[in-house]
């Protein structure tokens, strides 16, 4: 019995002794200290392009992010794009090879050691090269979910510019394709053609949706309607563009306020294109022309040749399908100088080419003009209704008219047939 | 644990010590398990890597235990001599050790096999390359290797010097057999279901001869794993012959041909979506059959022919010549510019779509597996139509072009070691009064010829030579052939192809011990002196290494000693105070010695030194009639280990050759066993064994391209330090109870519980390098470095048994065992980690698993007359 006591003794103490566990070896690892991790603004200062538009990181630093564009969908492919943890905006990543499993919502810690960081030349995003994610990147957390950066397209300018959210997530309120881009594919997955598609808002300011034909979703159609889109905002050369992550992300299903059915607004130094035409009933000596002053180019027409002449001039446009439209509208701009008969608008449903007179005309009125005195100042015309004409072929002119007596000159500017 | 422990020393001292005056004639049986030798789960510790490359030793982790089982053992020569005190399998430690913790893989002191000796007939079968000994090589031999001495741990050896582990002897004389015939048949659903047994012995005859006849039958198809299969016969012959008192002559041949179709560790995920914990990607149908792709074969047999001299002077000397030969192949899928055949694949898991965030692919994907059999197994029709549809001309033989053969894309192989060991074995034992002295030699001519041929082309009309991972190299077309002297050969059948070298050890020791008794005091020593050469042979030079993959490579030397001693004090004629210690080096193992042993002959380091193990035990031990105890406290140092694995590895886009130098590792623990019997027919027993097995350094780790001369890093430390020893339960308990019946009958049942198991680490991941990009706070830092443990689990069994005389001359017995009695499936019980594996995502290689079968029975009936 006594034995069995030393026993019992015995065993506890050699277990007391080596009963702890003894904790297992690390392996040393590079936590760095504070202030060794860089932001987005960070990294556009330093690889500002008065140096060069570059900076290589020689010294261990991070970037923290959380994941904001993935390859999943296709779109983008050996990239990525990450939003910095501070939230100062974007970084675009390449990688030499695919499916770093990296995804939307995981948050990433880059060491900086070794790469090169540049504000590239051309497009002004800032990019980092031929990452190697298996080796330098740490996904540490995922299921984040990072907002978009709203923006309109109509409230950008200086600071504000579109370039100061590149490589970031926006969304884009008030907008939707242009007509010749509605319902198009966003990509030719067959013929291997990535697509620019064009939206633009109410005021017509566009920038390029571009879509890889290898993105999953590149058969889809661009929707019709009206609203906002997501995507990451980028550049191609100088050309500014977005690219969506997914077509779920386009909002764009509500009726347009703004629906542009057509704008004209001389900038191209043509009376004509787009399908415009001008028809001098009498009087051929006095016609549109296009005119710039103070930057700005219009139509101008003047019945003041050598002397005052009689005349009738219609400038027509082409045939606008307001069919569908729910409540189209007119505007535009005007400037005149000079007595004479003040500018008509017309509109027709049934006028195909020819003299006016072939067709049934409506004059429109409730709209301004610019006044003849002092002279030259622009004036906006108002909204006149076009509910008149929900037609397929509904055009709308302006008449000029001017007799021996009178000639006022006529300056006309951005006319837009949208919806109200 | 401290509360189990706690129970269990209360056990021992509620327990009455009751002193018993009559001794039990029959000592305490539990009923021997037939398939000791075979493992429950065949053993596939092989790293799965993406190809051929499988280096991981299996049978270094099954360590062997046995039990003796009859009142025979007392025939050993000179039994009275030691002290009682010879752990024999009647100690009830190692009874649980081996007949029922051996289903858990629990390593005894967490020793691999190659610490322990085991000698037949005193004649050392340890594997000479890795010391380890394959029990197969005599399974279903049951009958004629039962009679055993065996000793675990540190102690005194009259046949052979050993170490740490201690030894096994088998004796396995013709002579050593009763006159009588023996019939089994066992009927089980664990790897076998039926096993058919016969054995007769004529005894030692008038004339001095003494024969002894045995043969046995395994056979089972899918009997409890899907897709495995065991067909193997086992032939025993021994003949001895009397010449006189003094000479006796005794021959034993033996061979155990055995074909086992196997299964393998699995990641969770391939258990989850097949919803079987037993799934096994081996096989697959062709042609509406399951055909396995890793059939095992085993074809060594060996012979023993031995001279006993009984001097005058009480001396014996035995002398020993053995050979043992032939050849033991694993076979796998093996294939060229095509898809892996492998339905495990990782990319063909679900799980690989998922981490790509590609959710419909990896629904259908997942599909696939629940619905398609061809998906979750391996398509052999498909590998068939595919090659059948590979027509192929060889570039350099386009003199027209091959309309009729076409080159297989896939093909099973068979990766062969032809084993030929020649050795002469020397024991001489001698007492003069108290002192008993040991001694011997033994010389080995040992030659390991290991090449792969080809087991089947699967439909194609032969496979190329090539080197496949050679040939993106492609500067000269001589670098991807595997042989120069016949390139571009075409392989047929049968033919071998691939790699073909040799491992050569010659190897001599010799050793002496000797014991000595005082009144209250054994005392013994032993020392031992080995040589060892070491080389291989390149039987051909390949294209990769034209230089040297030919011939004989450097010859490493090794000349390796070892001492020991130990003492026992007799405190009264019941309690025993014993330590024991001992100290040798050994040559590292000889596969890892080499840079890469299938392509080279460059050495690593230019050569590595010795392997050291430094030992000590202390016990306690009582035995009372009727109550014995014996507690351990034993502690071994194993220092400067070489470990290799060859693996794909993502990084490197290649088959690296891993190797670590200077690994050391320490075991220490206790053991405790117990037996008390009450009212003769009652038997209460309960073991605990604690351990504690880990390594101790940071060793030093490399890495070689497999197909050319770049070392890929160097020097790289290895965290290792303090990771504990994986595969095997560190920490065990047994309770068992067993009532024998007075007509010969008897029926127990143990509860055994395992804790502390852990998954043998991949040294790759505790390295600087692996973790660089994290910082310590990162989960996945955690997740790389942090080693798994297992769940702790238990396991009941029962037993139970009937012995029937037949007119007093025949013996009927009849047992049943059931292992796992609860039918727990759940039980996750052993695994590893993959060696390929991702720094970003460690679960994408992740580890791998096996589960412990459910309940398994074996019913067993013999007839002896």
């Amino acid at each position: 019995m006594k034995k069995l006591i030393y026993i019992n003794t015995l065993l506890f103490s050699i277990l007391l002794f080596n009963g702890c566990k003894k904790k297992a070896d690390t392996p040393p690892t590079r936590d760095l200290a504070d202030g060794t991790t860089y932001s987005t603004s960070d990294l556009k200062t330093i690889a500002t392009c008065s140096n060069a538009c570059n900076h290589r990181f020689i010294n261990e630093a991070y970037f923290k992010g959380v994941v904001i564009a993935d390859e999943v969908s296709g779109n983008f492919y050996k990239e990525i794009y990450v939003r910095d943890a501070q939230n100062t905006g974007g970084i675009h990543m390449t990688f030499t090879v695919s499916r770093s499993n990296l995804f939307i919502g995981d948050s990433i810690r880059l060491n900086l050691k070794g790469y090169d960081v540049n504000l590239n030349a051309s497009s002004g995003m800032l990019e980092i090269d031929s990452v190697n994610f298996e080796r330098n990147i740490v996904k540490f957390a995922s299921g984040a979910n990072p907002q978009p950066r709203i923006l309109s397209l109509s409230a950008l300018s200086g600071t504000n510019s579109y370039s100061s959210y590149f490589c970031d997530l926006v969304t884009i309120t008030g907008v939707s394709f242009i007509p010749a881009d509605t319902n198009k594919i966003f990509a030719d997955a067959i013929y291997q053609q990535s697509i620019n598609r064009t939206i633009q808002d109410c005021g017509g300011n566009p920038i390029v949706v571009r879509t890889s034909n290898y993105a999953a979703f590149a058969q889809q159609k661009t929707p019709k309607g009206y609203g906002s889109i997501t995507g990451i905002a980028t550049a191609y050369g100088t050309t500014n563009q977005m690219q969506i992550r997914t077509p779920t992300e386009l909002n764009m299903n509500g009726a347009s306020p703004c629906f542009t059915y057509i704008k004209k607004d001389f900038n191209d130094n043509s009376i004509t294109s787009g399908g415009w035409n001008q028809v001098s009933v009498t009087g051929s000596v006095v016609i549109w022309s296009t005119a710039t002053f103070g930057g700005a180019t219009f139509a101008k027409i003047s019945g003041f040749v050598g002397t005052n002449q009689l005349s009738e001039n219609w400038l027509i446009s082409p045939a606008i399908n307001l069919a569908a439209a729910s409540n189209p509208i007119l505007t535009f701009q005007s400037a005149a100088k000079f007595a004479g008969n003040p500018l008509e608008v017309w509109a027709s449903t049934n006028y195909v080419s020819g003299l006016p007179s072939t067709a049934t005309w409506t004059q429109l009125s409730g709209f301004n003009l610019g006044a003849t005195s002092p002279g030259y100042q622009w004036a906006a015309s108002g909204v006149t209704s076009l509910n008149a004409f929900k037609n397929t072929n509904a055009r709308i002119a302006f008449k000029y008219t001017s007799t021996t007596s009178g000639a006022t000159t006529y300056e006309v500017d951005d006319v837009v047939v949208r919806e109200n | 644990m401290i509360k189990k422990l706690f129970f269990v020393s209360l056990l021992i001292n509620v327990l009455p010590v009751i002193s018993q005056t009559e001794k039990s004639k029959e000592p305490l049986q539990v009923v021997k398990p037939s398939d000791t030798n075979s493992p429950l789960v065949p053993p596939d510790s092989t790293v799965a890597v993406d190809n051929q490359a499988d280096t991981t030793s299996a049978a270094k982790f099954n360590l062997p235990i046995f039990s003796t089982s009859g009142a025979d053992a007392d025939a050993d020569m000179d039994n009275q001599d030691v002290s009682g005190l010879l752990q024999s399998s009647r100690d009830v430690f190692t009874q649980f050790a081996s007949f029922q913790f051996g289903v858990a893989r629990y390593r005894m002191r967490g020793y691999a096999s190659e610490n322990q000796q085991v000698l037949i007939n005193g004649v050392n079968v340890n594997n000479l390359e890795n010391g380890t000994s394959t029990w197969s090589s005599w399974g279903g031999l049951n009958d004629v290797t039962r009679f055993v001495e065996s000793r675990f741990g540190n102690g005194p050896n009259r046949l052979a010097f050993s170490g740490a582990g201690g030894y096994t002897n088998i004796d396995s004389k013709a002579s050593s057999f009763r006159k009588g015939t023996r019939v089994s048949y066992a009927n089980a659903n664990r790897i076998f279901r039926h096993r058919t047994m016969i054995t007769h012995s004529t005894g030692m005859m008038q004339n001095g001869w003494a024969i002894t006849l045995s043969a046995s039958n395994r056979v089972g198809d899918q009997v409890y794993l899907p897709g495995t299969y065991i067909n193997a016969n086992s032939f025993y012959a021994s003949i001895d012959k009397r010449w006189s008192d003094r000479h006796t002559t005794s021959l034993v041949a033996f061979n155990a041909p055995t074909e086992q179709g196997r299964t393998t560790a699995e990641q969770l995920e391939a258990f989850e979506i097949t919803g079987s914990n037993y799934y096994n990607s081996l096989w697959g149908y062709q042609n509406g059959k399951v055909r396995n792709s890793s059939i095992a074969r085993t074809n060594r047999p060996m012979m023993i022919l031995s001279h006993i001299w009984n001097m005058k002077d009480g001396a014996k000397l035995t002398a020993s010549a053995s050979y043992n030969w032939g050849e033991y192949s694993i076979s796998g899928l093996n294939w060229n510019n095509s898809p892996n055949p492998r339905p495990d694949y990782y990319r063909y898991l679900p799980s690989y779509y998922y981490r790509q965030g590609e959710t419909a692919k990896g629904d259908a994907q997942t599909q696939l597996w629940n619905n398609d059999v061809n998906t979750r197994q391996i398509n052999w029709d498909r590998l068939i139509a595919m090659n059948q549809a590979n027509l192929y001309t060889v570039p350099v033989q386009s003199g027209g072009v091959n309309t009729t053969e076409t080159r297989s894309r896939y093909i099973l192989e068979n990766r062969v070691e032809n084993l030929k060991n020649a050795g002469l074995t020397l024991i001489y034992n001698k007492r003069i009064e108290k002192l008993f002295i040991s001694g011997g030699l033994n010389a080995n001519m040992y030659k390991n010829n290991r090449y792969k041929t080809i087991e089947d082309l699967l439909g194609g009309s032969f496979w190329l030579d090539y080197d496949q991972f050679a040939q993106n190299l492609g500067v000269d077309a001589t670098y991807q052939q595997n042989n120069i002297t016949t390139p571009d050969r075409k392989v047929k059948q049968g033919e071998k192809f691939g790699f073909d070298y040799t491992t050569n050890v010659n190897h001599g020791e010799l050793w002496g011990q000797g014991e000595y008794s005082f009144t209250n005091l054994d005392v013994y020593a032993g020392v031992s002196l080995a040589s060892s050469q070491i080389y291989r042979t390149g039987n051909i030079a390949n294209g990769k290494f034209p230089t040297t993959s030919k011939g004989d490579s450097k010859k490493l030397n090794y000349l390796n000693y070892g001492v020991k001693g130990g003492a026992t004090y007799k405190i009264d004629g019941r309690n025993f105070i014993t330590a024991n210690g001992s100290y040798l080096t050994r040559p590292p193992e000889v596969n890892n010695i080499f840079v890469s042993p299938r392509t080279r002959n460059d050495i690593v380091n230019n050569g590595v030194s010795a392997e050291n193990i430094a030992s000590m035990d202390i016990s306690y031990l009582a035995k009372y009639p009727g109550f014995k105890v014996r507690l351990t406290y034993y502690n071994t140092a194993i220092k400067n280990q070489v470990y290799y694995r060859v693996f794909w590895s993502d990084e490197y886009n290649n088959n690296v050759n891993y190797l670590m130098t200077g690994v050391n590792q320490q075991h220490q623990g206790v053991e405790l066993g117990l037996e008390k019997t009450l009212f003769t027919a009652h038997v209460i027993q309960g073991v605990f064994g604690y351990g504690n097995y880990y390594y101790t350094n940071r060793p030093t780790a490399q890495a070689w391209q497999d197909n050319n001369n770049t070392q890929l890093f160097s020097d790289r430390t290895v965290y290792l330090k303090n990771y504990r020893i994986g595969g095997t339960p560190q920490t065990v308990a047994g309770l068992g109870y067993r009532y024998n019946g007075i007509k010969r009958w008897y029926a127990g049942i143990t509860y055994n519980y395992f804790a502390q198991n852990f998954l043998e680490p991949n040294p790759d991941r505790r390295t600087a390098e692996a973790v660089q990009k994290y910082t310590s706070t990162d989960p996945m830092y955690k997740q790389i470095v942090e080693q798994e443990q297992l769940p702790d689990y238990f396991l009941v069994n029962a037993n139970a048994g009937k012995s029937f005389r037949i007119a007093s001359k025949y013996i009927l017995n009849v047992s049943l065992t059931v292992n796992n009695l609860l039918n727990n499936k759940n039980i996750r019980n052993w695994g590893y980690e993959q060696m390929r594996w991702d720094y970003s995502d460690v679960t994408k290689f992740g580890e791998k698993y096996q589960y412990m079968p459910g309940a398994t029975y074996m019913a067993m009936i013999n007839f002896t007359f």
